[in-house]
């Protein structure tokens, strides 16, 4: 069980993440979408207590009831992979490539749970049966540049999994992944959420998989959270001007808009995310914003409901 | 600004007193480093002679001071060449590939195994003893190291996708090499040559030590060392003063090696 | 008019052996492979990863040589031709990598990576990487920054702005928008389309993605395992896919 209250995390050049609050119960399933450098990856970090030394981490961040937000390094120690464990991008750069994936995946639950050898193996041929890995006894003895990328991606989970977490964070679990693959990824870590009552917390760009993956939602720009609610609503009927922005844009046949005559064009949200330091004071999305009014660029943008945005009294 | 590391600043120190004390030499010394004293040797340390005279008078720290020069001036040149020669096998064996690689590094392989000492002798029974002959032996033994070394960093410059597009671009191997693979493969490179250079420093001494090296009256360390040893007893401090030089002299080169790779390599400087 | 044409078009590679005594295993990577590709088009590979659309689009650029059939550009055989003729004929047929953050040389200014296709060709560089700039919606004084100062789908259009700075008449793009942002996605690919109707640009469009082949191609090529599975214009193949891998691919990309 997690439980942020403005929660935020301040790189010194700007909030990486600001004001962040929301609640993660066990089996929750939820989403984070984005893009590159509005902080999606940055929170999942606070949640593991890994921010950057350079950044400042502040408000409040409760885990099963522990204010971790100004805890040491040991106390984050103890709860990593027993209550919050992570997963990421690249699954190859995540493993050490001159070690046994099994020895990889056994190693945590000898140190953690004090599992012996025998009790630790057995246990890691479970987790690989759990996570749908092919032939699990040949898989333990092999290196990770003998596997696929998606099994890599499995091993990756299997780890993460080793110590029971209560909560997995995954950034960007099927970026580097063929779309069959990535597929299937997803659906095991929704199967493995439902199973278990563990918490997911899906950190993607590609709206697709998080529509596949979660329950609920949260946009995320300029370190703000836009937009949330429940994952269906939000993307049928998507009120933030930079989830509708998002959700035109991906790239598909059938959201090509035609101008004067020529084949159509993909509709697309201009510029690119800002660095940081030159994030807009008020609303973050002020200058990219199609529908911007004279106060966005001024003043902080009210909380209205489900989304951060001054124009939500109009139902925008 | 990342803070350096301790090894970086000490061996830039150790290397900088070493090399500053080789320039000096070559504009002032406290005294004549040949001059012959016989009645004034074995002296202790005075105001007039730093840390006394040796077996025949002459002004030891004079000495050390000249005989650094000799071995900084041996290792530059002897590093350098085989430097050049060995990038440039390196780089031709990477672009290349093929037949050509697999050619250039068997043979890199089998000077590897080469010992220079071997070598040297070798030389010497032919051209007689002399500086250039320890100069070309140790020279020699590092074709190989550069080569290797060049062509490992090289291969993996070679599958980036920015030397895709440059060949995409339409640019030849030579080209490639030149704006591309060098520029990209130089911090290796730099880290290996201090590696050497401590490496350099230490095979002269050997070299001289064994008579091989510098000849009288040219001052060396290693040769410094083996005239002091039939007076261990009679004059130790005759043994330690070249031998601290040396090892001042190679732990500083290696030192600063060992902290050039930490701050050059992304890999390193990641898992800290 | 045609102007690349692949015929035929295979290329196998020796694995390491797996027993001393057994001969080595060969995988073919493309096998068989043809179409062909008329000027200012666009035609899409499909396929997932190990399906030999990076292969192909290798051989199509003269990096790889086919083991069996033939690839014409402009009507001349490029495995056929001698290296200087081929570098002669680069400035026609450029490409655009995956990786905006390995494409370009860290050491080097983006508009001495721009300008590098012209020195290969001895050309005159003055005004043309300003101009090249200018048409990829960047500054010309962008030129003198280095890869790092650039996001990026910056960098990807930096490596448009080399591709296109010779003006040629066919574009590889191997998987050129998978590595950005959904909605950076979206703007590169309105820029290369861009670039097609204002420079005539024939497009080469290799993905695993087949949202993305459809936004941009007229006709598609669907590759399982090196072998051609499906050919033909994308609106059929996404109205009837043909094959159970096919259909799999539209699924996992979220259009059936």
């Amino acid at each position: 069980m997690i439980e942020a209250a403005a929660l935020t995390v301040d790189m010194g050049a700007g909030q990486a993440v600001r004001e962040a609050s929301f609640v993660i119960a066990p089996g929750d399933r939820i989403g984070i979408v984005g893009e590159s450098g509005c902080g999606k990856t940055m929170l999942g970090l606070a949640l593991m207590g890994m921010v950057p030394d350079a950044g400042h981490v502040s408000g409040s961040l409760m885990i099963d009831g522990i204010q971790m937000v100004g805890a040491g390094e040991v106390t984050w120690q103890r709860l990593r992979a027993r209550r919050v464990a992570m997963i990421f991008q690249e699954p190859m750069a995540a493993l050490n490539p001159i070690k046994r994936v099994g020895e990889t995946v056994m190693e945590p639950m000898m140190v953690h749970l004090g599992l012996g050898r025998d009790a630790a193996r057995a246990r890691a041929l479970e987790l690989f049966r759990e996570v749908g890995i092919p032939d699990p006894e040949a898989r333990l003895r092999q290196f990770p540049h003998e596997i696929s990328g998606g099994q890599r991606q499995r091993v990756l989970i299997a780890l993460a999994l080793a110590c029971d977490p209560g909560v997995l964070i995954a950034d960007e679990p099927t970026t580097a992944l063929d779309a069959n693959v990535a597929l299937r990824v997803t659906q095991l870590l929704v199967g493995l959420a439902a199973r278990r009552t563990m918490g997911l917390v899906f950190i993607s760009h590609d709206l697709a998989a998080v529509a596949r993956a979660t329950e609920r939602v949260m946009v995320m720009y300029g370190g703000d959270i836009v937009e949330r609610g429940a994952t269906d609503e939000v993307l049928a009927q998507p009120r933030h001007p930079y989830t509708r922005g998002l959700l035109s844009a991906r790239p598909s046949s059938g959201n090509m808009r035609a101008t004067g005559g020529r084949r159509g064009r993909l509709p697309t949200i201009p510029g690119s995310v800002p660095p940081l330091a030159e994030l807009a004071p008020g609303c973050r999305f002020a200058g990219r914003c199609p529908v911007e009014l004279k106060v966005c660029n001024g003043a902080r943008p009210p909380r209205q409901g489900n989304m951060i945005c001054h124009r939500a009294e109009e139902g925008a | 600004m990342r803070k350096l590391p301790p090894n970086l600043l000490i061996g830039a120190v150790l290397v900088a007193l070493v090399a500053g004390t080789a320039a000096l030499s070559l504009v002032w010394t406290p005294h004549d480093h040949t001059l012959l004293n016989i009645r004034g040797k074995f002296a202790a340390p005075s105001e007039l002679h730093w840390l006394g005279t040796d077996q025949l008078g002459r002004d030891v720290f004079s000495q050390l001071m000249v005989a650094a020069r000799n071995s900084v001036a041996v290792a530059l040149i002897s590093v350098c060449l085989g430097g050049v020669i060995g990038v440039a096998l390196g780089l031709v064996a990477s672009a290349m590939g093929g037949v050509v690689e697999d050619v250039i590094m068997r043979i890199a392989d089998i000077g590897f195994a080469f010992p220079a000492l071997l070598l040297a002798i070798m030389l010497a029974a032919v051209f007689g003893p002399s500086l250039p002959v320890a100069i070309i032996a140790i020279a020699f033994i590092n074709i190989p190291v550069f080569a290797r070394v060049t062509r490992a960093s090289a291969n993996q410059i070679w599958t980036r996708e920015y030397v895709y597009a440059a060949r995409a671009a339409g640019m030849g191997r030579v080209s490639i090499s030149r704006d591309h693979v060098l520029p990209n493969i130089a911090a290796p490179i730099i880290v290996q040559a201090t590696i050497e250079f401590a490496i350099a420093i230490l095979a002269e001494a050997a070299l001289s030590y064994l008579g091989l090296g510098a000849q009288p009256p040219a001052p060396s360390w290693g040769r410094m060392l083996s005239e002091a040893q039939t007076l261990m007893y009679l004059a130790p401090q005759l043994a330690i003063y070249p031998g601290v030089c040396i090892v001042t002299a190679v732990l500083g080169f290696s030192l600063l090696g060992d902290g050039l790779r930490d701050i050059t390599d992304p890999r390193l400087v990641r898992q800290r | 008019m045609t102007l690349l044409s692949v015929e035929e078009v295979t290329r196998r590679y020796r694995l390491p052996r797996q027993a001393l005594w057994s001969p080595p295993p060969v995988l073919t990577a493309v096998d068989a492979a043809s179409f062909t590709l008329e000027a200012g088009r666009t035609l899409g590979v499909v396929g997932e990863s190990g399906s030999g659309k990076s292969t192909l689009a290798r051989m199509v650029m003269g990096f790889e040589r086919p083991d069996a059939g033939r690839i014409l550009f402009d009507g001349q055989d490029l495995a056929a031709l001698p290296p200087s003729a081929l570098r002669r004929l680069r400035p026609r047929f450029q490409m655009v990598f995956q990786d905006p953050y390995g494409s370009l040389d860290p050491r080097r200014t983006v508009g001495w990576s721009i300008a590098e296709p012209l020195r290969a060709a001895g050309a005159e560089e003055r005004g043309k990487v300003a101009e090249a700039l200018d048409h990829v919606g960047l500054r010309p004084a962008d030129a003198a920054k280095y890869p790092h100062e650039f996001s990026g789908g910056q960098r990807q259009r930096v490596a448009i702005a080399r591709a296109i700075v010779t003006r040629p008449a066919l574009l590889v793009a191997d998987e050129a928008v998978s590595a950005l942002d959904m909605s950076v996605q979206a703007q590169i690919l309105n820029l290369l389309m861009d670039l097609q109707d204002e420079l005539g640009l024939a497009i080469l469009f290799i993905s695993h993605d087949l949202a993305v082949v459809s936004s941009i191609c007229d006709h598609v090529l669907v590759l399982e395992h090196g072998k051609t599975v499906e050919q033909g214009a994308v609106a059929q193949i996404m109205r009837s896919p043909g094959t159970e891998y096919t259909k799999s691919l539209l699924q996992a990309g979220g259009l059936l």
